[in-house]
């Protein structure tokens, strides 16, 4: 019982590790989605995404995860999408 | 006995980061999309293809990825994956005969994204919900169209085995854990 405690306590504290802030790749993915609606006359709900979302203040992997997205996000936009405004654009 | 150990500890750790667990059936609708899931579903011979189905009452950008374990025995196992939603574009040459190959038709104004999970580099992720390693398609963001929006995930080079298709940030977990600990073996290995 001992160890179970010592373990569920060190997972969680490690899976508490906190990521707060937006990152670069996201803030311009976020740049990228509002150009492109402006341009498309739509508007795409992204608030997960934005520095206020819920991608940031949670925990690493959350982070992480939101990171990659944006990055491979960004680059399936840059390839692929005609309508992929300047804003889109490294 | 070995779930009754590991249910605090899930219930604990899960609302940090996770996704809704659900178990994928062959042909399988999402409710609440914009709420993050993961569908935790097996290919096979005689089950080759996963369909998953949700609709959106308004454009939405969210990424998708798609795991695998990452057991020995897995290491062929490379589930590839299309998403066909008005908001994308359309698909290039190849992608429609990678499409038709499986008889997946493209409906008129939708467009796709394809990942024929290929790459000889994959990602490798720590899953908080499992608590086990995963390969990793890597999550994309994608800004789906409104209406509804459609997942084919297909067996490659006749190689099978259990995935979960993750999608979505937003957490819920007013519905619980769903089926999967009853399947928990299987799963989470």
């Amino acid at each position: 019982m001992k160890n179970f405690l010592l373990i569920a306590f060190a997972l969680s504290a490690s899976a508490c590790a906190q990521g707060t802030e937006q990152t670069a790749e996201c803030a311009h993915y976020v740049a990228c989605l509002e150009a492109r609606d402006e341009a498309l006359g739509i508007s795409t709900n992204m608030d997960r995404f934005k520095a206020d979302g819920p991608c940031w203040g949670g925990s690493q992997a959350g982070l992480e995860l939101c990171d990659r997205a944006c990055v491979a996000g960004l680059k399936f936009l840059q390839e692929r999408d005609p309508n992929a405004p300047e804003a889109c654009q490294p | 006995m070995k779930f009754r150990f590991l249910m605090p500890l899930l219930l604990f750790a899960a609302p940090l980061w996770s996704h809704q667990p659900k178990v994928l059936n062959d042909n399988y609708t999402v409710e609440g999309p914009e709420i993050s899931h993961a569908l935790y579903g097996k290919l096979d011979a005689d089950h080759q293809r996963l369909t998953v189905r949700m609709t959106f009452e308004e454009p939405f950008a969210m990424p998708f990825e798609v795991l695998v374990p990452h057991r020995a025995e897995l290491e062929d196992f490379r589930p590839a994956y299309a998403i066909l939603s008005a908001g994308l574009p359309e698909p290039t040459a190849e992608e429609r005969a990678v499409l038709a190959e499986q008889d997946i038709e493209v409906p008129d104004g939708y467009g796709v994204y394809v990942e024929n999970n290929d790459n000889p580099e994959r990602l490798v992720i720590f899953e908080s919900f499992t608590r086990r390693v995963f390969w990793s398609t890597g999550p994309v963001a994608v800004a789906l169209g409104e209406g509804e929006t459609v997942v084919h995930i297909w067996a490659t080079n006749e190689s099978y085995g259990p995935l979960t298709l993750g999608f979505g940030v937003e957490e819920d977990f007013s519905d619980g854990f769903g089926e999967v600990f009853e399947d928990w073996e299987t799963y989470a290995y």
